[in-house]
């Protein structure tokens, strides 16, 4: 890690795309120190009396439970739902049925609503389990068990600021975490064989080759949208299944990065809502189109989105000549995994085109007597401080 | 706004005249469609389904997905029934396949023809079956489901900014979540009577709603004059209400609504939020009260205008936006999207007339022509059950 990475600060400097490629070495270390402890916390007896999972959590970690939906429902054989951590804690945790399992989700363990999940199911004798950074951590101690995901400590071992801020590689470390709880609990019982197992967990150690080619060849692209978008301030990012976590993240890194209005939708939605703005040179549409159960539907709002003068990115397989002759854009994916883990290097092109809008744009100013330091006293407030339910 | 063609100055008036008049008079085609409802709900066949799911699914899109998510609540709360809110293509292409074998899909759409509503009501039929609320019965919803609900309002005019139709919806599905209670034995005959009587009660509040909010909404107006995004926060059974309420924004006034999950706002929208940003708060009093206090706060720690929808007895909440816009406050939280919608509809109406907008299609042939072809046109994904077993054994094999 370079000095000048180093002496980066995360609030108000922009990433590098090397920041973006190391999520690749990210991919070998979380399975490598995850696996055990999967095994070692999804045990027989638990994944065997599971009636219901929840993925819960905030922000980014809400988004890694709605892009590994599929992964348990497909592996798992335990039908299962991700949650918007208040919606969980205060509208759904009454009515999870007795062997339910929640999972909550937070890299700081600091995040109030996703402590409340956890405080909330424990109340109601519900299987709990942490995925976080921390395992002294409050998030930690609200569960029966965790999952310790580390990026913390890799991100001091790599370079202080090159992990662990805002999103980047926790949403990666999270999402790993989920793929091998899934596929854990599947082959305990027994939907899945070892052998299976063995195979689909090697296709996740591929996803870093696929993470690093990418970042590497969409780096010049996304810099020359960029450059052509500095002057626009709404972006949509469509997807569907998995990738509309996919969606939701990348709207995440343009709040967080040059502080433009990023809209997440899901696919279909798009003809329902932002058709009604769909116009030439105004909002560029960016559409997540990997090969999967909504590639047909991706085309057909790609060709609808360009009948009305839309701007179109296509975020899809380098070699899928059909998608790629119907966007003006795009920014192409080097490397195939199978839908459900896709979200692992579809989640690139978006944060490279964050970085660079960023490093391009900057920020908007803040209006002084506002400044930085008063921006985060409220944002840790907001999260970090409100007052949780059960304690 | 002036430059437009006077015929097409005319047709916008006309549509906004048209929109305003269906707000006014929704409260008296509601009694008709809750009347209607109720007659239906004693059908051996729906209770049959109903008393059988193991898990429900409501789906559909736009509009249609909002009154599935406003009503999740109490299917939860009343009906002893798992149930999920999910939009129509995740549910048809992504959750479905692996939906437990005793699941039922109520499929929501007033048109009857919207493609993905059709395909995930096909889906259903696959497992438990399927209800379709639709009041085309010759409609592809129609055939595609086990059996219909019809809500007793004429689909509407295709195009138009969907009022009743949004209102019908929920109150079917309200319906049904009190018949689901009540003939799996976890609601009693005398509480589903009692919760009849709250959407009773419903009609006159969305009334009183408008009665008392319009003047409210009408001098926000001018104040929103210059805006080009206005946000919509909620939680719970008001988070449908914020994507409704952003969808009545794109739909008739052609203006960016955004709808932010409550929390979330601290994770994703607090980065832009600051004085030149407008926030909706939907503040109805339940079981994010605490957090809805906490938000506001913190949008004012932003500088952000934040304009509040609130009973103006929760002396708390109704103070604690720079605005208020008033709502009836004694229906209970899993109800309280029928009337939390009331002034969002009617903020749409009356920025499209002050803006001379109207939905684009209504005044364009070809953009008409894209929508519908998105929506109504799009390729079936079919799935019977010998798909869905080869896809269930292609995992197997993988």
């Amino acid at each position: 890690m370079s000095n000048k990475a180093q002496a980066r600060n995360p609030w108000t400097d922009p990433y590098n795309d090397e920041m973006i490629s190391l999520q690749a070495r990210l991919v070998h270390e979380v399975i490598r120190r995850l696996e055990p402890q999967v095994e070692q916390v999804i045990t027989p007896e638990l994944a065997g009396q599971l009636e219901k999972i929840y993925l819960t959590g905030c922000g980014d970690s809400h988004y890694a439970g709605v892009a590994a939906r599929l992964a348990f429902d497909k592996y798992s054989g335990v039908q299962t739902e991700p949650l918007e951590s208040l919606e969980f804690s205060r509208y759904v945790v009454d009515y999870a049925p007795n062997n339910s399992l929640v999972i909550g989700i937070s890299n700081s363990g600091q995040v109030s609503r996703s402590i409340e999940t956890l405080v909330l199911a424990r109340k109601r004798k519900l299987h709990t389990i942490a995925i976080t950074g921390y395992s002294d951590g409050p998030l930690a101690r609200a569960a029966a068990a965790s999952l310790i995901q580390s990026v913390p400590d890799m991100a001091e071992d790599w370079g202080p600021y090159s992990m662990g801020s805002l999103g980047l590689g926790n949403f990666i470390a999270s999402l790993l975490t989920l793929y091998l709880s899934a596929l854990r609990i599947g082959e305990l019982r027994g939907k899945v064989s070892s052998a299976q197992v063995a195979a689909l967990k090697r296709e996740l150690v591929g996803a870093a080759d696929i993470i690093a080619r990418t970042a590497e060849a969409d780096a010049k692209t996304a810099r020359e949208l960029a450059i052509a978008f500095w002057h626009l301030h709404t972006f949509y990012i469509l997807g569907g299944g998995p990738n509309y976590a996919t969606a939701m993240f990348g709207a995440a890194k343009l709040f967080e990065q040059p502080h433009q209005n990023g809209v997440a939708q899901e696919l279909e939605e798009w003809a329902h809502e932002q058709y009604f703005l769909t116009r030439p040179n105004v909002a560029p549409i960016f559409i997540l189109a990997p090969p999967g159960n909504s590639r047909d539907r991706a085309m057909e709002q790609m060709r609808g989105a360009r009948d009305m003068g839309g701007t179109v990115v296509a975020i899809c397989d380098a070699e899928d000549t059909e998608v790629l002759q119907l966007a003006q854009y795009a920014l192409p994916i080097y490397g195939t995994l199978r839908e459900e883990f896709s979200p692992l290097a579809y989640i690139v092109p978006t944060e490279l085109f964050a970085t660079n809008l960023h490093q391009v744009k900057g920020r908007p100013p803040l209006i002084p007597p506002f400044g930085q330091e008063q921006l985060m006293q409220v944002n840790y407030r907001q999260i970090f401080h409100s007052k949780i339910w059960g304690q | 706004m002036t430059n437009k063609p006077e015929h097409i100055q005319q047709i916008v008036a006309q549509t906004n005249r048209d929109l305003q008049s269906a707000i006014q008079t929704q409260g008296a085609a509601m009694r008709i469609v809750l009347s209607h409802l109720r007659a239906q709900m004693q059908d051996t066949r729906l209770r049959d389904l109903l008393g059988h799911a193991k898990m429900i699914f409501i789906t559909g899109c736009g509009d249609s997905f909002y009154a599935g998510l406003a009503a999740q609540q109490a299917f939860l709360r009343y009906g002893g029934v798992l149930t999920q809110a999910i939009e129509a293509m995740e549910y048809s292409r992504y959750v479905g396949p692996f939906a437990p074998r005793e699941s039922l899909v109520i499929a929501v759409s007033n048109s009857g023809r919207v493609s993905r509503t059709v395909e995930a009501a096909q889906l259903g039929t696959h497992y438990l079956g399927s209800i379709g609320i639709t009041d085309a019965p010759t409609s592809p919803l129609a055939h595609a489901s086990t059996c219909t609900l019809p809500v007793g309002l004429m689909p509407m005019a295709s195009g138009a900014t969907g009022t009743r139709s949004y209102l019908a919806s929920m109150y079917a599905l309200y319906e049904l979540a009190i018949t689901v209670g009540e003939v799996n034995g976890t609601i009693g005959l005398s509480e589903a009577a009692e919760l009849q009587r709250v959407l009773d009660e419903s009609l006159e509040a969305m009334e009183w709603t408008l009665s008392q909010s319009r003047a409210a909404v009408d001098a926000l107006v001018p104040i929103l004059q210059s805006e080009t995004v206005l946000y919509f926060i909620g939680a719970g059974p008001n988070y449908a209400t914020a994507n409704y309420g952003a969808a009545k924004l794109l739909e008739a006034v052609g203006m960016s609504g955004v709808p932010v999950q409550m929390e979330e706002w601290a994770h994703e929208q607090f980065h832009i939020t600051g004085p030149d940003t407008t926030f909706v708060v939907l503040a109805y009093p339940g079981n994010g009260r605490d957090r809805i206090l906490e938000q506001i706060r913190g949008l004012h720690a932003m500088d952000a205008q934040v304009i509040v929808v609130a009973p103006r007895e929760d002396v708390e909440l109704s103070q604690a936006g720079a605005f208020l816009v008033p709502v009836f406050g004694r229906l209970p939280e899993e109800f309280s999207p029928l009337v939390m919608c009331i002034p969002l509809q009617w903020l749409a109406a009356r920025l499209a007339v002050s803006r001379q907008t109207t939905m684009r299609m209504l005044v364009d042939e070809h953009k008409r022509d894209v929508n519908f072809h998105q929506i109504f046109d799009s390729a079936i994904a079919p799935m019977n059950p010998k798909q869905i077993q080869r896809l269930v054994k292609s995992i197997s094999q993988e």
